[in-house]
């Protein structure tokens, strides 16, 4: 089974950690209004404490679980995957009921040279995710090139 | 068949293309004359003008593209010339067609004319070609090219009969045309009565109160609602109301279902199968056997107890509807009779992989919580004698729950596959190996150290696909599916 890239970990708690920050800032102008015109703290101070929690969540615990319960296998009849972090699916896609594959990054995954491979059937998509660009797209040629060997009626 | 020649589509289709271009212009029509009361008699003659102009450059269109709209079709291809400044040739080849169904929207019901809609495999969602109006007869025709070529017509017809079982007489067997299936007023009916659409009436009742929020405004709502709570309040308030919107959704459930599926007509032949219902907008699909991907079969709660369900099909085409039924209701015991004569290539057999008994809990606790909870939370705020009702949900979710348990199964035998699950209604679903495109087997962490896994097949079906699944079977078994279904 090969693994996500520690760099798509780092990525995804540097993309919670930015969340976070903004809905600091969000609850910061709250409580600052709140002190101006004399409201209750009562709601700002819950939010706080919700956004500290997910942040902690979702900064320390979340991307490491998800990157040590991923995985991913591709060889010329197969492709499987396994993931999730309670709920955790073991997925076999047969070569050749691949349709296409695409390759999906964002602005921030494409400075520190990340992407995401999605495998399509006829029935369904599911994402490998968080590969290095070199590495996702010799996936993605060599997925579209098993899956081409064999014309199989879907 | 008759020779190639370039055809137009009938007549009577300015007459649609009229009526389906001036619809949209009613409603503000109506608007302006009825509400606003704006008499037609006193309006400027320019509006009149202005008017008549519109209604000359439409039907002019419409002739335009009535003339320049013609089809020649032959034994093998159906070739489609159409527009009126950009001009279209399409070729559809028989071996490209997926389907070709032949509908009858209100309007050319009325005129005993036909719509048909050739489906391919591209397109996007949408049909490859669509003639508007051409006579029944005419329709019946086109329709011909999704049958395959007569010599291995014979030839396939030949086997299937030898290895199939004869079809009792039920079904009006005539071995020249095939097998034929006609739903008696009677079983129909009783179809009818046993449905449960829950979704659609649920959306229905939302729309008919916010209507009714529209129209009658707040004062008759409020008054009726009002009257309603003086006269029904009491310790059975509540079942009072959910009965009386079980019974209205029912009531509509029973609406629509027969608006939709009246007059069911079933013709299977060898290669293809035509599925024709509709009460006012009749619609007629016909689509070949091996595009078929799946058969379910769904045990409503109503149904169940007659030993009888709906059997669908999961076939490639382009349609919303991902499963074509192929029987309203159908025994459960002649299933598999029914579909050894029609889809042969998929053999519906019993799935023997069960929860273990361990199981049983993990269908039931969630269930348990949430109704006690929520019996608790009605009898901490309305009191025990207003409430104690609510007590009963209790052992209806446990049983619930229960048959869920006794539910879930899957199971393989050769390259066949099935899967059943149970929400309310019980689907089961069988398959070939080579038809599904994604197995998953998933678990919850805690589920996974119990050594329980549940089961999920993708297969293709209507535009989107279809998934079936089967909950919290052993591990080990499952760890079998895995292996039988793996390539490696």
């Amino acid at each position: 089974m090969q693994r996500m890239h520690p760099k798509a970990v780092r990525l995804s708690q540097l993309t919670a950690l930015i969340t976070h920050f903004i809905l600091a800032i969000a609850i910061l102008v709250l409580s600052v209004f709140a002190q101006i015109y004399e409201w209750t703290l009562i709601p700002a101070a819950i939010a706080a404490g919700v956004t500290l929690l997910s942040g902690l969540l979702f900064v320390a615990v979340v991307p490491t679980v998800k990157a040590r319960k991923f995985g991913y296998e591709v060889d010329r009849e197969e492709i499987r995957i396994t993931k999730g972090i309670w709920w955790i699916s073991d997925i076999i896609i047969p070569m050749v009921k691949v349709q296409h594959v695409e390759l999906v990054s964002g602005p921030l995954m494409r400075r520190s040279d990340l992407a995401h491979v999605i495998v399509v059937t006829a029935a369904s998509k599911v994402e490998i995710r968080g590969l290095e660009r070199e590495n996702a797209e010799a996936v993605q040629r060599r997925i579209a090139l098993w899956a081409r060997v064999r014309e199989d009626d879907v | 068949m008759s020779e190639p020649v370039y055809r137009r589509q009938h007549l009577l289709y300015l007459v649609v293309l009229l009526i389906n271009r001036l619809k949209p212009m009613l409603v503000p029509a109506i608007v302006l004359v009825v509400v606003k009361g704006k008499n037609p008699l006193v309006w400027p003659p320019a509006v009149y003008y202005t008017l008549g102009a519109g209604l000359a450059l439409v039907m002019a269109g419409s002739l335009l593209s009535w003339r320049r709209f013609s089809y020649l079709r032959d034994d093998q291809q159906l070739i489609v010339r159409s527009g009126i400044l950009f001009r279209q040739l399409k070729t559809i080849h028989r071996n490209r067609i997926h389907s070709i169904q032949i509908q009858q929207p209100l309007l050319q019901r009325l005129f005993g004319i036909a719509q048909v809609v050739v489906e391919t495999a591209g397109g996007g969602g949408k049909p490859e070609a669509v003639l508007h109006a051409v006579t029944l007869a005419e329709a019946r025709e086109i329709q011909l090219l999704a049958r395959k070529e007569r010599s291995d017509n014979e030839v396939l017809k030949a086997t299937t009969l030898d290895s199939s079982p004869p079809v009792a007489p039920l079904y009006g067997e005539n071995p020249e045309r095939g097998l034929r299936i006609h739903i008696s007023p009677a079983t129909f009916m009783l179809a009818a009565v046993t449905t449960s659409n829950l979704q659609l009436t649920l959306a229905f009742i939302a729309g008919l109160v916010s209507f009714a929020d529209d129209i009658l405004g707040e004062s008759i709502y409020d008054s009726l609602a009002h009257t309603a709570v003086r006269y029904l309040n009491g310790p059975f308030s509540v079942l009072i109301w959910t009965g009386v919107a079980l019974l209205l959704s029912w009531v509509l459930s029973i609406g629509l279902y027969v608006w939709k599926y009246a007059g069911f007509k079933l013709e299977g032949h060898v290669d293809r199968i035509t599925v024709s219902y509709g009460l006012l907008e009749k619609r007629q699909l016909t689509f070949p056997v091996s595009k078929v991907q799946a058969a379910m079969l769904v045990e409503g709660l109503l149904r169940r107890p007659f030993g009888r369900g709906e059997l669908r099909l999961l076939v490639i085409h382009s349609d919303k509807e991902a499963a074509v039924m192929l029987h309203p209701f159908v025994k459960v015991s002649e299933v598999e009779k029914l579909l050894g004569h029609l889809v042969p290539h998929i053999h519906p057999f019993a799935p023997n992989i069960t929860p273990p008994k361990k199981a049983w809990f993990s269908f039931v606790r969630w269930k348990l919580m949430i109704s006690a909870l929520a019996s608790a939370g009605m009898i901490f705020g309305f009191g025990i004698v207003l409430s104690w009702p609510t007590l009963l949900l209790i052992p209806l979710t446990v049983l619930w729950g229960h048959a869920q348990f006794c539910s879930e199964a899957a199971g393989m035998e050769g390259n066949h596959f099935a899967l059943r699950h149970r929400r309310l209604a019980v689907t089961t679903a069988w398959m070939r190996k080579k038809h599904i495109q994604t197995l998953t087997l998933k678990a919850s962490v805690v589920q996974r150290r119990k050594g329980w896994h549940s089961v999920e097949a993708a297969v293709m079906g209507g535009m989107k696909g279809y998934m079936f699944s089967a909950r919290l079977l052993p591990a080990d078994q499952v760890e079998q599916i895995k292996r039988w279904y793996s390539q490696r």
